[in-house]
């Protein structure tokens, strides 16, 4: 059973990373109405930018203020000169201004970076392990970054829940207009969603570089799967992306654990074995079966 | 056997069931990145069970697996600190003139090629004589860095695997895992 502890904490943490990313991408299209597809993108950014950062400056934890600003910046100047042009028109151009940005960033990572891996090492300060069950050990930097994933949460939550700004962001989600039958200037309430949702596709890649290395098409599996998330939680549901996320996390991680240990015992056996690495998207399927608008979305 | 999909980097599922298990070794496939951050992680992990792989799972990713890597055995046809005088004579040669260290790719290379000269010398430089040229090739004996080496009936070529022993930086060579092993080759049609 302890080896189950530990599959859990392994989903929990792979939960709060996808959360980052999700949230943003949730956020994005609930209140600015825009399926993101460069949303990967700017994690595989995010993680380059550790890689680079941390190469140049010697540390991650300098390297992370550095790229969060980065993110900050880039993400409102894409909302400024591409993405607000783009809020009123079809899904369908948005999927072609998004795909086109995709291929963009991947070339732009191969001019600077090449189509090398490359690892990124633990600060020094964390690179220790942690014994969390017999036998199995988790690195300090694993906690860290659970951590920070739960510290951004928190933000994330006080700020959508607490604050005016939230509330407009919330009335927003609801009804677009009525930010703007109300006398408030929607555009600067884009500009800075889609300036925080940069942020946090970003500095999720960031605090993953040195978990996964960074790769050329680091962020496209991820995508995805926050995709999964954003659907099962609800779209545009801060709070529906937290608890999919953590869900996700879990499914899949006890999913490529425990299903191919079917393989070889008949031939429900041979299919579960073989969809163990599909497990989100069986879950997926299922609630959207059972409840189309996600487990946390208006049902109405 | 435990997999995943390429160019799947997180190998916490599979860690922390490689910790539940009752064996002596786990024996690992990666090469590359993949290598790099697995041998890490699995240090991060805490796990007993020694590591044990193919040679790629520490050829030429020793400086970024770092202590992580220290102690792991691996088994290759090359290895650091060989000590013949083919190899000692090739790894300086190689140095000054690339100024790197020779790995096994550089010998490979450099086999290559002595394999191809080995064949262009009996045929006189003559290369529309296919049938003379392979069958000089094929019965070359090349004195390789690796150790002397001949190529078998499958076409492939008979060599020592050493054992190696990532030690301070360095896949030293501590042994001989196979003598004079002969790939069969089953997948070649020629």
């Amino acid at each position: 059973m302890t080896g189950f502890a530990a599959q859990l904490l392994n989903g929990v943490q792979f939960g709060l990373l996808l959360f980052l990313v999700a949230s943003g991408l949730t956020l994005i299209f609930g209140v600015m109405g825009i399926i993101n597809l460069a949303h990967g993108s700017l994690f595989m950014l995010g993680a380059y930018a550790a890689f680079l950062l941390a190469k140049a400056t010697g540390s991650l934890w300098l390297a992370l203020p550095v790229g969060m600003a980065g993110g900050a910046l880039g993400g409102a100047l894409l909302e400024w000169t591409l993405f607000r042009h783009f809020a009123k028109r079809e899904h369908l151009d948005q999927v072609m201004l998004t795909f086109a940005l995709i291929l963009l960033a991947e070339e732009l990572r191969w001019l600077i970076a090449g189509n090398d891996f490359h690892a990124v090492p633990i600060p020094a300060a964390l690179d220790f392990s942690v014994p969390v069950t017999r036998g199995f050990s988790y690195s300090a930097y694993r906690f860290a970054v659970i951590g920070i994933c739960l510290a951004l949460a928190g933000a994330m939550f006080w700020w959508i829940e607490r604050t005016r700004f939230g509330a407009i962001i919330r009335a927003a989600a609801e009804n677009p207009e009525i930010v703007e039958i109300l006398g408030l200037d929607a555009r600067r309430v884009h500009l800075i969603v889609f300036a925080i949702g940069t942020v946090l596709a970003v500095t999720a890649g960031m605090l993953a570089a040195p978990l996964t290395s960074v790769y050329p098409g680091m962020g496209d599996g991820l995508l995805i799967i926050s995709f999964v998330v954003v659907v099962i939680g609800g779209l545009g549901s801060i709070s529906g992306a937290f608890w999919s996320a953590l869900l996700i996390g879990i499914v899949d991680t006890l999913g490529k654990a425990y299903g191919p240990a079917f393989q070889g015992t008949g031939a429900l056996g041979t299919i579960l074995a073989a969809m163990s690495g599909s497990s989100v998207y069986l879950l997926m399927i299922g609630v959207l079966l059972w409840r189309p608008a996600g487990l946390f979305g208006d049902r109405s | 056997m435990l997999t995943l999909k390429f160019p799947e980097t997180n190998f916490q599922p599979l860690l922390a069931q490689i910790a539940g298990l009752d064996v002596e070794y786990v024996g690992a496939f990666f090469a590359g990145g993949g290598a790099v951050q697995f041998v890490k992680d699995y240090k991060a992990a805490g796990i007993k069970v020694p590591l044990v792989g193919s040679g790629f799972l520490t050829e030429g990713v020793l400086g970024p697996q770092g202590a992580a890597a220290e102690g792991i055995e691996t088994a290759l046809h090359y290895g650091d600190g060989l000590d013949n005088a083919k190899n000692t004579a090739f790894r300086a040669a190689f140095k000054k003139k690339t100024g790197r260290d020779a790995d096994v790719y550089a010998v490979q290379g450099y086999d290559a090629a002595q394999l191809l000269a080995i064949g262009l010398d009996a045929v006189k430089g003559k290369f529309d004589d296919k049938d003379g040229l392979y069958k000089a090739m094929r019965a070359a004996k090349i004195d390789s860095p690796r150790g002397s080496i001949t190529i078998s009936p499958g076409q492939n070529v008979t060599q020592n695997i050493y054992l190696r022993k990532a030690t301070g930086g360095q896949n030293k060579v501590v042994g001989v895992a196979a003598a004079n092993l002969a790939d069969p080759g089953t997948g070649c049609k020629l």
